[in-house]
């Protein structure tokens, strides 16, 4: 393989952040190098075959591998290199080693951009206990043996979960002929989106138990069923178990960035990916990150809105054009889960994209965000959900100190 | 066909005895209901090189044990194993008790033992829980893996002649001119000798045989696997000081940089259940050695089933049938013992006394996590297979899944090559990887994605094609 | 009929009733609730995703329009029945599936 790859800046992952983030920091002039672990580009997209991406940022509505292709014929009239096939297995600095069918070899970069995704919660990340037979995955798991490989893993399914990926799979498992019993939440409300609850379930007369979750597994060989528990706070009551036969239990129980590639990365206890300035750059000089690798999103669109912003900085930050003047904090207020980015600089120019996702549902009240006592921003919501990434644009004219993001009754 | 031994039951037991007999230069064949070695109690235990303080004296526990210390770490090595003799400690605050399994192992001949005061062990696990005042600290003691043990042991047996049936269920068992007449589905044998090493399945066994029965009290325990990226909590094995049913909730490293935590000890039936009370109490037991356990970074929970027969193994002749050997109730420290087991089966009760037999040595899976950068890509361009990686986690490529479809065991189940060489073993336990290692079997044994299996026959992963026909 | 709202976040719950020849909708707190209320009633819409078997594995497909809720399954029976050599992206494999003034196109590819 060639001996020191030199590149301005380095996107880890192909999905849509990367491709994003590579095709504006090529726009930049950068030189860019994207680096993809599968055979093509489009990331966790070319699994996704259902419709509802792209409403924001195309104005139209796309499948996942339609969005997907429409970054990769972008890209295509870029210069950025493309490394398929290949896998990141340590970033040391700014030196990120690779290794594929050619060998094993360290690029050279100015800035990296992580764009790694994430991974699905498994059973031991919810403890499930009981037996460990063939016949328990995760939605991911098997939206790629049903939509990539063309297979079905069970006959009689339960969804244990009710995130996007599990809804999105209750109605794709029920197209391609198996039986969808029961989708289980073990919280008051779904966290999927509501289009998803409808159309997914309710179109297919798929019952949705809240409140409810799997108690333990049964079966040695296969999988031969669940029992099933109403719960009082997440504690299941015993007395309501209930034994339901299914030949496929599938796990839609969170996402958890896959931020594990990098050492003594400062990490965001909330969101589990990175904590950034309003760069998306990490504590590591250079080292940039954005999509579900920063910080698990519902919407593609927000992931390329917010990798476009990571790809343009790494490169303005390879090209020596970034400046990290007069830093403000941005915190997390009342009502506020977490916010994203956690910290930005005066010195920029550019506005200032604020994600975040609230503590819980919340109806006619006012998002706010104050400088100090002032309050430079106010939106009022008539309802926003808990599970639904929020985003605010603030001109950089307003702010003289630190924010805080917060949510108000009237 | 006629074998002069045929071994019952593939764990680290068999495969022990299948390889010491092939040592000894006889045919032998290991007979295992599973799809491959190591399927029971042998892939489910805390991969522990006992040093042998904690077994009564004058037991075969004790016996085996020490032995067993010695010949694993040389056998380890011999077959290229993990194996890492990072020590023990067992702590608490009853310094009485620290003498007694002190004096135990003494009696036992277990060399390097030392009693140590809070500040010693300080410095040797520095997060230990404040109540903890003193320990003993077994030199001899580490860690291994036991099902990589077991394969290895097998594989070097098979390369040396020996045979290996899979899914094979001994139904009948007649008394012939040759030795025994063996019977399953898909098996007819002669042999001269038989030896019962079906743990948990002993008694079935026994019965088909017509050989003693034991009586069999399964004790199941259930662990936490931790991530191999959390801060390291203990570069050597801790015990808590042990009580009467079993040695306790033990914190390990594994040999391949993760950490275990557990086992439980209950009375059960042989089922590898996990259990929120059993896991719970995992928790609350563990933070008395080490307070600050991330169990939020648990990537498995597993359970495995150790079968007791009274106080003692039981290594015997049968009395009801000529040259038949008994093995039953080899719980831990079993793993240890096992060599040790084999060493005395095959000389005193066999009595083949010859020495060992020169062995054509096995050779080692390759571990590209291992191997430096002027060894991969040596590697690499001699097979551009080992630059693809299929599993993320764990940094395995696809030449290694390939060589471990090829190896002397022929295995063809997705855990079968996770033991082998780690694909799906790490933190997203096969999230990603699953159905490109399904495709990569299916590929490579020419068989259809539907036919892979998980472990055991029945264990498809796919139910059919999408769109079955009604 | 009831169903939850899904034009925004408010997901308001719909009780949506025929009244003689008029749809009646309640629940909603704005026109767009109403309008998709009785669309849900008279006649709801759905985009349909599915898969197409080629000789070279599964590919995704979808209608290049709404097709009515009801005939969802005649559409995807459609798909089911085609098993074709390949295909790419944006081919049309079906057109005016099951006269429905739509087609089925692919969305992607291997």
């Amino acid at each position: 393989m060639n001996k020191n790859l030199m590149y301005d800046v380095v996107v880890i992952g192909g999905g849509p952040a990367g491709m994003a983030a590579a095709i504006e920091s090529y726009n930049q002039g950068a030189k860019t190098l994207l680096i993809e672990r599968n055979e093509k580009l489009g990331g966790i997209l070319n699994q996704c075959i259902h419709n509802g991406f792209g409403l924001q940022y195309f104005n139209e509505e796309l499948t996942g591998p339609e969005y997907a292709l429409r970054f990769v014929e972008l890209l295509s009239k870029t210069k950025v290199d493309v490394l398929l096939n290949t896998f990141v297995i340590d970033i040391n600095g700014l030196n990120v080693t690779i290794i594929n069918e050619k060998g094993q070899t360290v690029v050279q970069a100015k800035a990296i951009v992580l764009a790694m995704g994430c991974r699905e919660k498994t059973p031991a990340g919810i403890m499930l206990t009981g037996s460990r037979p063939v016949g328990v995955y995760t939605a991911g798991q098997v939206q790629k043996m049903v939509n990539i490989h063309g297979k079905l893993p069970g006959k009689n399914c339960v969804i244990l979960g009710s995130g996007d990926i599990g809804l999105i799979m209750a109605r794709r498992l029920t197209y391609e002929g198996a039986k969808v019993l029961e989708v289980l939440e073990i919280m008051p409300e779904s966290g999927g989106l509501k289009r998803n609850i409808v159309q997914c379930l309710n179109d297919n007369n798929i019952p949705l138990k809240l409140k409810h979750t799997v108690t333990r597994v049964v079966g040695n060989t296969r999988i031969e069923g669940v029992y099933v528990a109403e719960v009082d706070g997440f504690t299941p009551k015993l007395e309501t178990e209930k034994f339901v036969k299914c030949d496929c239990l599938i796990l839609s129980v969170g996402l958890i960035p896959e931020v594990d590639l990098v050492k003594n990365l400062k990490l965001n206890p909330k969101t589990g990916g990175a904590d950034v300035n309003e760069f998306r750059e990490t504590n590591i000089s250079g080292i940039f990150s954005c999509g579900n690798v920063l910080h698990v999103h519902d919407l593609v669109d927000n992931v390329t809105y917010e990798s476009k912003l990571a790809g343009t900085n790494a490169a303005k930050y390879a090209l020596g054009k970034l400046t990290h003047k007069k830093p403000f904090n941005v915190v997390a207020g009342n009502g506020i889960r977490y916010v994203s980015p956690s910290f930005g600089y005066m010195s920029e120019k550019e506005d200032l994209m604020i994600y975040f996702r609230l503590s819980s549902r919340i109806t006619k009240s006012y998002i706010c965000v104050k400088c100090g006592e002032n309050e430079i921003y106010s939106k009022f919501v008539l309802a926003a959900n808990a599970g639904e990434m929020q985003k605010i644009q603030i001109e950089k004219s307003k702010i003289n100190g630190d924010l805080t993001v917060l949510v108000r009754g009237q | 066909m006629n074998y002069d031994v045929a071994i019952i039951g593939g764990g680290i037991v068999g495969c022990a005895i299948l390889n010491k007999l092939t040592r000894k230069n006889l045919k032998v064949v290991l007979i295992e209901k599973g799809n491959d070695v190591a399927v029971g109690a042998s892939k489910a235990n805390s991969s522990i090189i006992h040093a042998g303080f904690d077994c009564k004296p004058n037991t075969l526990k004790a016996k085996f044990n020490v032995r067993g210390n010695e010949l694993t770490f040389k056998l380890a090595k011999e077959l290229s194993v993990p194996i890492k003799q990072c020590g023990a400690l067992v702590v608490g605050n009853d310094l009485n008790m620290v003498n007694e399994l002190f004096n135990r192992g003494k009696a036992n001949g277990v060399k390097g033992l030392h009693i140590l005061n809070r500040e010693q062990l300080l410095t040797k696990v520095p997060k230990l829980n404040e109540n903890i005042t003193c320990g003993l600290f077994a030199e001899t003691s580490g860690i291994t893996s036991a099902y990589l043990l077991t394969i290895a042991l097998a594989e070097e047996a098979v390369i040396n002649g020996a045979e290996v049936k899979f899914n094979t269920k001994i139904k009948k068992c007649v008394k012939n001119d040759f030795g025994y007449n063996l019977i399953a589905d898909n098996l007819n044998i002669n042999a001269k000798y038989v030896i019962n090493s079906a743990g948990a399945s002993y008694n079935e066994v026994a019965k088909i045989l017509g050989t003693e029965q034991h009586e069999i009290e399964f004790r199941r325990g259930e662990y936490f696997l931790l991530d191999s990226n959390i801060e390291p909590l203990t570069n050597l094995t801790i015990f808590p000081l042990p009580s009467k049913f079993s040695k306790g909730v033990l914190i390990t490293p594994t040999v391949h940089g993760q950490t275990i935590v557990g086992p439980t000890s209950y009375e059960s039936d042989n089922t590898t259940i996990t259990t929120v009370d059993g896991l719970n109490e995992i928790k609350e037991k563990a933070v008395n050695i080490i307070k600050d356990i991330p169990f939020n970074k648990n990537i498995r929970n597993f359970s495995g089933v150790r079968t007791i027969c009274g106080d003692d193994f039981i290594v015997e002749k049968s009395t009801k049938k000529q040259n038949i050997i008994n093995l039953a109730g080899i719980c831990s420290p079993g793993l240890t013992a096992a060599p040790a087991i084999a060493e005395y089966v095959a000389e005193n009760l066999l009595g083949f006394n010859n020495a060992d037999k020169k062995m054509k040595k096995r050779v080692p899976y390759t571990c590209l996590h291992d191997l430096n950068e002027a060894e991969r890509n040596k590697l690499i361009k001699r097979n551009p297979d080992y630059g693809k990686i299929i599993c993320k986690c764990e940094c395995v490529s696809l030449g290694e899944i390939k060589e471990a479809l090829n190896s002397p065991l022929k295995p063809n189940s997705v855990d079968a090559i996770k033991r082998r060489v780690r694909a799906g073993m790490g933190r997203c336990q096969g999230g990603f990887c699953l159905t490109k290692v399904i495709k990569t079997i299916s590929e490579n044994l020419n068989i259809s994605e539907d036919e892979v299996v998980k472990e055991n026959k029945g264990s498809n992963f796919y139910v059919s094609n999408i769109n079955p026909k009604k | 009929m009831k169903t939850t709202c899904i034009m925004c976040p408010v997901g308001c719950e719909l009780t949506i009733e025929k009244v003689g020849k008029e749809v009646k909708v309640t629940g909603n707190s704005c026109l767009r609730g109403e309008t998709y209320g009785k669309n849900e009633l008279t006649n709801p819409m759905r985009i349909v995703t599915a898969l197409v078997k080629t000789k070279l594995g599964v590919l995704p497909v979808k209608t290049t329009g709404m097709v009515p809720k009801n005939r969802i399954n005649d559409v995807l029976k459609e798909i089911e029945k085609l098993e074709l050599n390949k295909a790419q992206a944006g081919d049309v494999v079906i057109k005016n599936v099951c006269n429905l003034n739509v087609d089925i196109v692919v969305t992607g590819n291997y």
